[in-house]
């Protein structure tokens, strides 16, 4: 007990417990502070690495969906005046906003939410409620 | 020593009003469009001599409903954050309702804008 070392050395658990977080943060996570409390482990990377690859297709999808004939007609300029070019402008900005939502929503979950099993649930939410419909519905 | 680095509790108070105020226009912005799709699609059934169905009613109503419950979310999930965070909900929650309306506009347009 007195020596932390002696009884990291006979303790297996323990060990596990502490190397085994440590490992594999540097390789994904360069961030300084808090790496290893930040991932859960190798299973968490993975899951991870999975959710960023669903929001880039996402993404994808969503500049489909932006194109998609319905859904680029719906605004246009008109006539060209001042307030209908101001309105385009802010309508145009919107849609870059819709398609850069989900790799917007994993990067910045991932760099504010350190609780691993939150920034799960929240990446997961984000997937599901960030489904290109758009291209779906004009696929189908 | 920290309280000369961190913002006093006001000045941060300040700072997430005007944030929440800056955003407040951009979605009140997504309201408008909703608000006056509807308007439009109620005027198109008028000169088509029908009302809208019941769900056309619920789909576009659903899209003024998106960008309110986005923001007040954000603001509940985010009151309590420093301003930075808090700015940082608001902007996925406008990226989100953004998302959300061109969503429920595909949905109306493909599904029930056939009338």
């Amino acid at each position: 007990m007195t020596d932390p070392t002696d009884e990291d050395a006979l303790s297996w658990d323990r060990d596990a417990a502490l190397a085994a977080p440590k490992r594999p943060a540097p390789l994904i996570d360069d961030r300084p502070a808090g790496a290893g409390a930040a991932s859960g482990g190798g299973f968490a990377l993975l899951v991870l690495g999975v959710l960023g690859g669903v929001a880039v297709i996402e993404t994808a999808f969503w500049i489909r969906s932006a194109f998609e004939l319905q859904i680029a007609a719906s605004i246009d300029p008109g006539s060209g005046s001042p307030i209908e070019i101001a309105s385009f402008v802010l309508n145009v900005a919107g849609r870059v906003l819709a398609v850069l939502a989900p790799v917007a929503w994993f990067a910045i979950i991932c760099w504010r939410v350190r609780v691993p099993s939150r920034r799960l649930a929240v990446l997961v939410l984000g997937a599901v409620l960030l489904v290109p419909w758009p291209a779906i519905l004009a696929g189908g | 020593m920290s309280a000369e680095v961190v913002a006093p509790p006001r000045a941060r108070r300040g700072a997430r009003i005007g944030i929440a105020l800056a955003f407040l226009l951009a979605f009140l912005w997504q309201v408008y469009g909703a608000v006056s799709n509807l308007v439009v699609w109620l005027g198109f059934a008028g000169v088509l001599g029908s009302g809208l169905t019941a769900t056309a009613w619920v789909v576009l109503l659903l899209g003024i409903a998106i960008p309110v419950v986005a923001y007040a979310a954000a603001v509940v999930l985010g009151r309590t954050r420093r301003p930075l965070g808090f700015a940082l909900v608001l902007v996925l929650a406008l990226c989100a309702s953004e998302a959300l309306s061109l969503s429920q506009l595909a949905f109306f347009l493909s599904v029930v804008g056939a009338l």
